[in-house]
Order: structure tokens, then C-alpha cells, then sequence
């Protein structure tokens, strides 16, 4: 038994996207306790809504986080609609959900060259980012931009995709699917990859339901929650949503997941484009919050569940919002997680968890 | 089990095409309707200042006075919510990102001062309505009276 | 599957029973939120589970008006310890004080400049809610003027004709506080240099419109015919003023009636000042 010893981890550290601060205590080379900190990065979005009316905090909802940036949109405005009584057409809400599906795979394949990064195979890495290019040049055709989309507005949304365009766009996913195939195929079957990842932060589904686990993390351990099996929006009308389940718990079930996900998305974003109704796409709402009410909506982003929160007092301007991140409801997990793992497995366990710290911190 | 798994990929890879441009020779297409910058026909657009209103981060200053519509490339966010406000769609997203710059810089469109036949035909636009409504209230007293 | 949000008041010292019943149950904790209230913060505690028929059930458990200043919230991280991360951000960017969390920070989770940075109401959002309280202060002042409005006419059948008449001619009183609370309601969230020379403008205005009011009251009886509507009223005097001046070449007639209006202005400034 060695003696005790506080290694400061991050925030900046060259394996993590964003400041994260870990003060991990080791004995020799295991990892006895992690005390996480955030906080480097807190910039008071929740209080812009004071000064930015209901219209104009959608742009700021967007900016919370860079990869998720389109589902916050998406969660806010379905929030304020909500606390409003506005109705969506059908047709926005299914744009609504392709757009959404599509950055969900554009940030899974974001995550899968960070992970590769990660455990050190930087080819796979750069494949997993030009495939995420593709995507991108979807959104800059049908948006105007490549990130930051700005197209959801409190009622519907600003743009139409024309039903030609939507076909091409599922022809493109479907060049996108065999060479995202072949990337899978190294990420599932490669024995490097699986032997830097099998067994690695392991978390049984007792665990993670204990600690309120939410999205592709708890997925991994086997807990069946998924946001979209609520069928809010656009997801109702799906013909069979099943969420995406590995009972392995480790860092490789967790890859496992993400990477089936990205083909799920492919699936639902042809489904919907096969029934998309035409009744238009929304118009922006001239109503107001009245004063008091509170409405309350979950969201899946490509990280877990996000929850959202409003309360109106009667002016064009919101009395409090509130996103809760999937990262912030992850954090007793990952802390759990990396209790008793070796000093070297922790990149890879953070990353396996996809931690947001902007989306944490707003 | 076996390994290079990216065989094929990195076989393709090898002998394709980069996917890369080299970026200032070449450049890559600008899809249309791509949100570069705002502009503004100044000929259409009547100083109304709603996009001032709208703009979630105060990049548009509108000045009725000394005529003038102001857009900060660098605090504009490029979101549109000022091209879709417009009541006269004067303004429009062009497919053009703002260059690079050494110091920031604001662009300012200058509303012309309107010629002298114009200004003649506006002034006796403005004669005829006020005798006209003249007459109407010429019209109305004597209703009035007689009424009376 | 369907999903449904509610929203349910509760006592904070239910909070940790309540939170026991729920781990117990089998629910998820999903969150905790603070925002500020009118007077102290309200704790929003939200809960998620799926029922028996299908239906997921996000439960919200609102503790309203809770004072950081004199008490403390009891942690749940010992039922749940995801909820550590919320409970933290509520001690650092609200300022209240929680008991027993299991992975307490004492104040250094989130690196703020200033020690509970949301704890601050804006005046924004100070503007934001007196604005909101003016509209249903004058929203209730009209129902009840209408209420009265709608009494009178009950009572008014009654009458003859001709005694219901001057009634009838009478301008509506105006109401400074209701006028006042409307008025405030439009000009908050300018800015405040404006919305004070808006507000003395306005108050010049009022009282001008007041006087005019008792003026026209005096006189509508016997020199002009009885206005249809009370609106008209207001500019009695304004038409006694036009009267004289309708013979006028139309320029000086504007100057008049400038001298006119500066004139009622000054005197209603001039009685206000006194």
C-alpha cells in the first residue's frame, strides 16, 4: 500500500475538450477518490433571459454549448411554447427533429474522434471528423450555417427543407452509413480499441440508477431511458422506438452505444422524411408569457437527458430559465466511475462520459 | 479478432482525393442561402429601427436623423432575426463571410438626402392634404352649425 | 407513452420526507432549481418516473419563498447524490445554505467573481415585475370601474330621458391612479433617464387633462351641445380654442393653437409645483 497522493487534473489538460478540474488522490497508480470541480467557464446565461426577450434568447440558448447548440434551441423554444399554449405544425416539428437527429449524429462522431484521440488512435480520429464534416454541409445547405443554426423560432421554425431536398439529404446519410460502417467496424472490432476499453469504468445498472444516471452513459448500463421514447414533438409519430441497451457498464459498452446510435438517428431521420405532412412551418408567436406560470419539459440531447424549466411573469421577457445539462446530472456518476480505476484509464473514462462543461456551467 | 480494420479506408485514402482545399488558392463554395453578413438597400429601407429593436446583441444602430443604418460585423451574430423583422425587406443575409480585419470596424449605409424635385413633390404633397383636410373641416363646421 | 409535467407546492420541512418517499418509490431525481421570488428564492425539486399506465411523470415540488438569509435547506444527496452538483450551484450562485451535502465545496464549485451573482434582481428584471404587477393592478381597476360601470346602467333605466341626459354628458372621471398605473406599464423597460422625463411629461398631461375635464364638466351644460361619447370631452375646450382660430389663415392658426397648448401646460406645471 502506497502512500496518498493528489494529482491536479485539468483544466487544461491536452486530452479534455473543456476545463474540467479533477483533483484525483492515488495510491501507487489506482485512483482512490475524485473530487470534481467546475466553474472555470460560468458565464450567466440563465440570467441573460432577464435582458433578452423570449425571441431573442433562443440565439443565446443556442451559444450554450457548440455541439449541442441546435437542441438547446430546440428544448427552449418547445419550453416557452409550452408555457404559452402555442401550437407547432406537425411539418416544423418533424424538421425540428431531423435537425435535431442530425446533430446528434454530428456530435456523436465528434465524440467518437475525441475518444479516439483519446486512446490514442489518431487515424480513426480524423476519419470520425471528416464523416462529421458531411453532416456539417448538411446543415450549412439547409441552414445558412454550419453550427450555430439559428432556425427554430418560438412557434416553428424559419426555414423549410423542400421535400426534394429532403430525399437528397437521406441519399447523402445513406453514403454517410457504409463509410460510417467501416469506422464502426474499427471501433467494435479492433482489438486495440478493445483492449484499452473492455472492463474500463465499469458501473452496474444498480449503480447507475442509483445516481440518476441519463443518456448514452446509463444506456450503457443497461438503464432503458431515453427521452425520446416519451414521444414529444416529432418523436410521437415514430412507428417503433426502441433506446439503444449494452449490459456490459464499461467504457466499451458505452462506445458500443453512441456508435449504434448514429445509425438509429440515420433510421429516424428516414422515417420521418418518408411521412413528413404539409402543413406548413410555424409562424413566430406573438404571445407573451403570463405572469406565474412555470412549464417544465425534458429534452434528449446527444449527451442524455436535458431538462428545462421557465416561468413567465407577464412580460415579453422570461422571470427565470433554467437548463438543466445532462453533464451536471452525470457528474456523481463519473465520480463513481473512476473511483478505483487505474491513473491511465482516466482519460478514457472521462471521455466515454462525454462531459460538456459549457453546457454545465452556462 | 484481427487488426487493420481501416484497411481499405486508409488504402483509399492513399491514392484519393483530400478532402482538404487548400485553402487561400482555394476556396469552397459558398452554398446559397448561407448566413454570411447582413446588408442593408439602404433605397427600401426606411429607417424604421425595428431591427435595431430586434438585434439580440445590439449590432444595429439605426440613426433617423442623420440618416445613417450602422451594422458592427463584429458583434453581428449573424441569427437573421433582423432580415425576417423587416417590414420593408431591404435587408438582406448575403453568402459572404465578413473578411478578417486588423481593428473592428463598423459599416454604415447612408440614406441619400432626397433631390430637390423630390423634396418640392413631398412639400406639395404635404400643401395638398393640409387643404384638404381644410376643406373637410370647412365641411364639418358648417354641418356642425346647421345642426345647431 | 405520454409524458406530463406538474407543478405541486410543498412546505421545506417536508422536503427530506417527500424525498425519501420518492427514492423509495423508485423515482429519478432529475433536478433542483432555485429562482428568485418576489421575496426570497423558490427551491424547485423535480422528480421523474413512469407510471403504471405508461405515462412519464415529471413531478415538480415547488418550496415557494424560501429566505437564504435566515434558512437553510436540508440536503438530498443523501437519498440522492447526483443531486450534489445543484446543490452546490444553489449555495454558490443564489446564496443558500444547504445542510449535509454529501460533497459539499463550501462555496468553491463555480469560480464567480462575486458570491451569489443570481441572487442579484436585475432592473431588468425589477422593471419586468412591476410592470407585471401594474398590468394586473390596472386590469383590476378597469374590471372594477366596469363593474361599477355596469351597476350604474343597472340602476339608470329607471330615470327619465331627459334627467339621464347631462349624466350621461358628464366626462368619465378620470382616474389618476389607474391612468398612472397604465402608463407606467408602457414606459417600463426603457431606460431610466427616459422613462423620468416621460413620466413628468406625463404627469403635466394628466393634470392638464384633469382640469380640462372639471372645465368641460362646468361648461358642457349650458355652451357646447352634450358630446355623444365622454371621450370627446377632453377636447371641449381644445374646440372652443378651434372655433375662434377656424377664420384664421392656417399658419397662424398653428401658432395660436401651439400658444394655446403651451399655456394649459405651463399652468398645470405652475399648479403642480405649488
Amino acid at each position: 500500500m502506497g502512500k496518498a497522493t493528489v494529482i491536479p487534473f485539468g483544466p487544461q489538460h491536452p486530452v479534455l475538450p473543456e476545463p474540467l478540474h479533477l483533483d484525483l488522490v492515488v495510491e501507487d497508480e489506482r485512483v482512490i477518490e475524485v473530487i470534481p470541480q467546475i466553474g472555470f467557464i460560468h458565464r450567466g446565461l440563465e440570467k441573460l433571459v432577464e435582458k433578452r426577450d423570449i425571441h431573442q434568447f433562443i440565439y443565446v440558448a443556442e451559444r450554450i454549448c457548440g455541439i449541442c447548440s441546435f437542441g438547446h434551441s430546440m428544448g427552449y423554444a418547445e419550453t416557452v411554447e409550452d408555457l404559452m399554449g402555442v401550437e407547432v405544425p406537425k411539418r416544423a416539428q418533424y424538421l425540428r427533429v431531423i435537425w435535431h437527429e442530425l446533430s446528434r449524429m454530428h456530435s456523436h462522431l465528434l465524440w467518437m474522434g475525441l475518444g479516439a484521440d483519446a486512446f490514442g488512435f489518431e487515424a480513426l480520429f480524423m476519419h470520425c471528423w471528416r464523416l462529421r464534416e458531411r453532416i456539417l454541409d448538411i446543415f450549412e445547405a439547409t441552414t445558412g450555417g454550419r453550427v450555430i443554426l439559428s432556425v427554430v423560432n418560438i412557434g416553428g421554425v424559419n426555414r423549410d427543407i423542400e421535400d426534394s431536398e429532403l430525399y437528397a439529404i437521406v441519399d447523402k446519410l445513406e453514403g454517410i452509413r457504409g463509410e460510417y460502417r467501416e469506422i464502426c467496424n474499427a471501433f467494435v472490432n479492433d482489438y486495440s480499441v478493445a483492449s484499452r476499453l473492455v472492463g474500463v469504468g465499469y458501473l452496474s445498472q444498480e449503480e447507475a440508477e442509483a445516481l440518476c444516471m441519463v443518456g448514452p452513459f446509463a444506456r450503457a448500463s443497461n438503464v432503458a431511458y431515453d427521452c425520446r421514447m416519451l414521444g414529444r414533438g416529432g418523436y410521437g409519430d415514430l412507428e417503433n422506438f426502441q433506446p439503444i441497451l449494452s449490459d456490459e457498464g464499461d467504457c466499451y459498452a458505452r462506445v458500443k452505444v453512441r456508435a449504434a446510435e448514429v445509425e438509429q438517428s440515420i433510421d429516424i431521420i428516414k422515417e420521418l422524411v418518408s411521412k413528413i405532412p404539409h402543413d406548413g412551418i410555424g409562424e413566430k408567436s406573438k404571445l407573451t408569457p403570463p405572469d406565474g406560470a412555470m412549464a417544465s419539459n425534458v429534452l434528449e440531447q446527444p449527451r442524455g437527458e436535458c431538462y428545462y424549466f421557465a416561468r413567465g411573469n407577464g412580460t415579453k421577457n422570461l422571470d427565470r430559465m433554467r437548463m438543466r445539462t445532462p453533464t451536471s446530472q452525470n457528474l456523481a456518476g463519473m465520480v463513481k466511475a473512476l473511483e478505483g480505476c487505474e491513473l491511465a484509464d482516466v482519460p478514457n473514462i472521462i471521455l466515454t462520459i462525454d462531459p460538456c462543461i459549457s453546457c454545465c456551467e452556462r | 479478432m484481427g487488426s487493420f480494420k481501416l484497411g481499405k479506408m486508409t488504402l483509399r485514402s492513399l491514392f484519393g482525393k483530400p478532402e482538404t482545399v487548400l485553402y487561400p488558392v482555394q476556396t469552397r463554395p459558398m452554398p446559397e442561402g448561407l448566413k454570411g453578413h447582413v446588408s442593408n438597400n439602404i433605397e427600401e429601407c426606411i429607417l424604421c429601427g425595428i431591427c435595431q429593436k430586434r438585434c439580440p446583441t445590439e449590432a444595429i444602430a439605426v440613426d433617423k436623423k442623420s440618416g445613417t443604418w450602422t451594422v458592427d460585423g463584429f458583434r453581428c451574430i449573424q441569427c437573421g432575426a433582423c432580415v425576417r423583422e423587416c417590414p420593408k425587406h431591404s435587408l438582406t443575409m448575403e453568402p459572404t463571410y465578413t473578411a478578417p480585419a486588423l481593428t473592428k470596424q463598423t459599416h454604415t449605409e447612408i440614406k441619400p438626402q432626397p433631390s430637390e424635385e423630390e423634396l418640392a413633390a413631398k412639400a406639395a404633397e404635404r400643401e395638398a392634404r393640409i387643404a384638404a383636410a381644410k376643406a373637410a373641416k370647412a365641411a364639418r363646421e358648417a354641418a356642425k352649425e346647421q345642426e345647431g | 407513452m405520454a409524458f406530463q409535467s406538474t407543478f405541486t407546492p410543498i412546505e421545506l420541512g417536508d422536503l427530506l420526507n417527500l424525498t425519501r418517499a420518492k427514492h423509495d418509490a423508485g423515482y429519478r431525481f432529475a433536478q433542483m432549481l432555485c429562482a428568485m421570488a418576489n421575496e426570497g428564492v423558490d427551491l424547485v425539486y423535480s422528480f421523474m418516473k413512469q407510471d403504471d399506465e405508461g405515462t412519464w411523470q415529471l413531478e415538480n415540488y415547488v418550496i415557494a419563498g424560501f429566505d437564504p438569509q435566515a434558512q437553510t435547506v436540508p440536503s438530498v444527496t443523501g437519498y440522492f447524490l447526483s443531486a450534489f452538483p445543484f446543490e452546490n450551484e444553489a449555495h454558490d450562485l443564489f446564496g443558500v445554505k444547504v445542510e449535509g451535502n454529501k460533497i459539499d465545496f463550501a462555496g468553491r464549485f463555480y469560480q464567480v467573481a462575486m458570491d451569489a451573482p443570481m441572487a442579484v434582481i436585475s432592473p431588468e428584471q425589477k422593471a419586468a415585475r412591476e410592470k407585471a404587477a401594474r398590468i394586473a393592478a390596472a386590469k383590476a381597476a378597469k374590471e372594477a370601474k366596469a363593474k361599477a360601470a355596469a351597476g350604474e346602467a343597472a340602476g339608470e333605466p329607471a330615470k327619465s330621458e331627459g334627467t339621464s341626459k347631462p349624466a350621461a354628458a358628464a366626462p368619465a372621471p378620470i382616474d389618476p391612479e389607474a391612468e398612472r398605473a397604465a402608463f407606467e406599464a408602457k414606459i417600463a423597460g426603457l431606460d431610466p433617464e427616459k422613462a423620468e422625463r416621460m413620466r413628468a411629461a406625463f404627469e403635466v398631461k394628466l393634470k392638464k387633462r384633469m382640469e380640462e375635464a372639471a372645465q368641460a364638466n362646468a361648461t358642457t351644460a349650458e355652451v357646447t351641445p352634450a358630446p355623444a361619447a365622454p371621450a370627446d370631452d377632453i377636447e371641449a375646450k381644445r374646440a372652443q380654442m378651434e372655433e375662434r382660430i377656424k377664420d384664421m389663415d392656417p399658419e397662424k392658426a398653428a401658432k395660436v393653437r401651439a400658444a394655446f397648448e403651451a399655456k394649459v401646460a405651463r399652468d398645470a406645471a405652475q399648479k403642480g409645483g405649488e
